[in-house]
């Protein structure tokens, strides 16, 4: 059974109306960040999610810990359907479902002492241990992420981004959580100071059983990191599937076009696809299949009607049999 | 001789209280038609190499030793009225976010000819007539009708290729480009990259490119500077770096990148961080993080020993290639 099973899961987010339109009484427009994703993330695994920016990850990251409400759709966690929001949540599941954000320079108070910004999950909790205890244990998540608990007394400037992800990291460990939504964690680091951030996370994994929503727009890092892959465009999740296969044979023609962008370290330089035209806005996006306009495969059917997911691909001419694989 | 050669160049922030060294000897050359890359980790001092080239360092940063020479004649030591001719018409330059480059309150089409007209001798209609060309030139679908659109009407990578036309306005020798695909999606990368290439060859510039970006310098530049620390620790042909990294910053670097098809479970660590300038370590800077320090690695900052085409800053370069 999926620990986290997310169904049709929808967010659109109002715009705001013209006054003719208001006269008129004509619907409300809205942008659909994330427009019915199906995705279940099974325990001590980690899933990746890919996509260029203005794709949906983010949304259904703050979706999935409740920091917004989906205007579709369901989530159930570890078997049972969970409230919309944060607020509505039992602190029971909160304190299992834990978030890791993306800039360590604005994801911590700079006004409050890093022993309390770690312990702070906590002491929201009922049955919130006394200061002292959470002293105690603020000090211990320090060790285990790499930093010295005699930290828990500076503020957050005193440290360097690698360290301010640390301890970004310590406070969602705080309430020993066992699923954790970390949105592109090392995309504010230096490459040095991502593979120590990615190592810990690893070895926090390993030790604890944690299981991982990973989003980021770095193919190699989710590589590195993931079990399974899923690939999002403009809100609509288009592939996924074991990172093998995706890697080995990615199916979706806007997931081969990713990875044909992938650069090469080894200073070989190879003729690279690059795909025509760029990510249409989520104001008007495509009709039909979003890719459409960029695919090199796209036929009649793909303008008018949008491919459901099956068999993890959201296409046309996969499943139809006309596109190659 | 090269098209842009920069000698021992050294650069301080000087305070009434101290003076802080931020790059130190740098030495590179570029030659028309070549892309050197230039890659480090934030506060390497990548961009201030830029910003002195196209002198525009902001005080209290100074030049205060080496010389920049564009073409045979140093541009360091040259006045802000003679950089100014120099700026946009000889070397153009390229930023990361694109956003910022452009007037928001003014056309793409009277940028363009403003630039043009303030470096060459042309008419209005003349420089509308060169806009346009610059703007299919770098890939802009229906040039003639978009030059009369705002930056904001243009999509991230449209925008990036309009502030490379600008960068050419002036049909400069050397472009400085400034981490110009940071901001983009990686599929509009790959497109500004090809660009920026082609653009080198056809127009035979010399282009220096910024960036803290392994996988983009691998792709696109000829040979890379490693910089670490407000020195260059290693020079030479991409490939010749990327396939053999024999200093123990590069060799680091590239172990700690994950990469597609690289099955290790653990990433290579390289501990601690960067000094700061005016915290630099005795001799080394790299020494207090390096694996294969040694005692005699804290006497001097090492001086560049050229190995082949490859010139490298480090007195124990074979402990790395060992390694």
């Amino acid at each position: 059974m999926m620990l986290l099973d997310a169904r049709d899961l929808a967010c659109t987010f109002p715009l705001p109306r013209s006054l003719p339109d208001r006269l008129a009484r004509r619907p409300r427009p809205g942008i659909a960040a994330v427009a019915g994703v199906t995705l279940g993330v099974a325990r001590g695994e980690t899933l990746g999610l890919v996509g260029e920016s203005g794709c949906g990850k983010s949304t259904l990251a703050r979706l999935i810990v409740g920091l917004h409400r989906p205007s579709a759709g369901s989530l159930a966690f570890d078997g049972t359907v969970v409230a919309p929001t944060v607020r509505d949540r039992p602190p029971a599941l909160r304190r299992r479902l834990q978030m890791i954000f993306q800039d360590p320079y604005a994801s911590l108070n700079p006004r409050w002492r890093v022993g309390d910004i770690i312990a702070e999950p906590l002491a929201e909790q009922p049955d919130a241990p006394p200061p002292a205890a959470r002293r105690e244990h603020a000090a211990e998540l320090l060790a285990r992420v790499g930093l010295s608990a005699a930290d828990a007394r500076r503020h957050p400037h005193e440290f360097s981004g690698g360290q301010r992800q640390r301890i970004a990291i310590a406070r969602a460990l705080s309430t020993g959580p066992d699923f954790l939504v970390c949105d592109e964690p090392t995309s504010a680091l230096d490459v040095s100071v991502q593979a120590q951030v990615l190592n810990l996370m690893r070895d926090l994994q390993e030790a604890e059983g944690l299981t991982f929503l990973l989003i980021s727009h770095n193919l190699a890092v989710i590589h590195h990191m993931a079990n399974r892959i899923g690939v999002m465009y403009l809100g609509r999740l288009v592939e996924i599937g074991e990172k093998t296969d995706v890697f080995a044979r990615p199916r979706h023609p806007y997931t081969r076009a990713l990875l044909a962008t992938l650069p090469r370290l080894d200073g070989v330089r190879r003729p690279r696809e690059a795909v025509a035209g760029e990510v249409p806005s989520a104001l008007s996006p495509p009709s039909g299949c979003h890719f459409h306009p960029r695919c090199p495969f796209a036929r009649a059917r793909c303008r008018v009607e949008a491919p459901a997911l099956a068999d993890g691909v959201a296409c046309h001419g996969i499943a139809e049999g006309w596109i190659p694989s | 001789m090269a098209l842009l050669e920069i000698r021992d160049l050294a650069v301080d922030f000087v305070t009434r209280r101290r003076r802080v060294r931020a790059l130190d000897g740098i030495s590179l050359d570029i030659d028309a038609g070549e892309i050197v890359g230039m890659v480090g980790e934030s506060g390497a001092g990548k961009s201030l190499t830029g910003a002195a080239v196209i002198g525009l360092l902001v005080p209290p940063g100074r030049i205060s030793g080496g010389e920049i020479r564009l073409d045979g004649q140093a541009i360091t030591g040259l006045g802000e009225a003679a950089m100014r001719r120099i700026r946009g018409r000889r070397i153009g330059t390229i930023f990361q976010d694109p956003l910022t480059a452009l007037n928001p309150l003014l056309t793409v089409g009277e940028q363009l000819v403003e630039t043009i007209t303030t470096h060459l001798p042309m008419s209005r209609a003349a420089a509308r007539k060169r806009a346009i060309a610059l703007l299919e030139e770098t890939g802009i679908p229906s040039a003639g009708r978009r030059i009369d659109h705002y930056p904001h009407q243009f999509s991230g990578g449209m925008r990036q290729r309009v502030v490379i036309a600008l960068a050419l306005a002036g049909d400069p020798q050397v472009i400085i480009a400034d981490e110009p695909t940071t901001a983009l999606d990686v599929s509009v990368q790959a497109q500004i990259l090809d660009l920026l290439r082609r653009l080198c060859r056809d127009h035979d510039a010399a282009v220096l490119l910024i960036t803290h970006d392994l996988g983009v310098v691998a792709e696109t530049a000829d040979r890379v500077a490693v910089m670490y620390a407000g020195r260059i620790v290693e020079t030479g042909p991409t490939a010749a770096i990327m396939g053999r990294p024999r200093h123990p910053y590069t060799a680091g670097l590239m172990r700690a990148i994950p990469t597609v098809g690289d099955l290790r479970p653990r990433l290579a660590q390289i501990g601690g961080a960067m000094p700061r300038p005016g915290a630099l370590p005795h001799g080394c800077a790299f020494g207090p993080r390096c694996p294969a320090a040694r005692p005699d690695c804290t006497a001097a900052a090492p001086v560049p020993i050229r190995h082949g085409d490859v010139l490298v800053a480090c007195r124990h370069p074979d402990l790395t290639e060992a390694a």
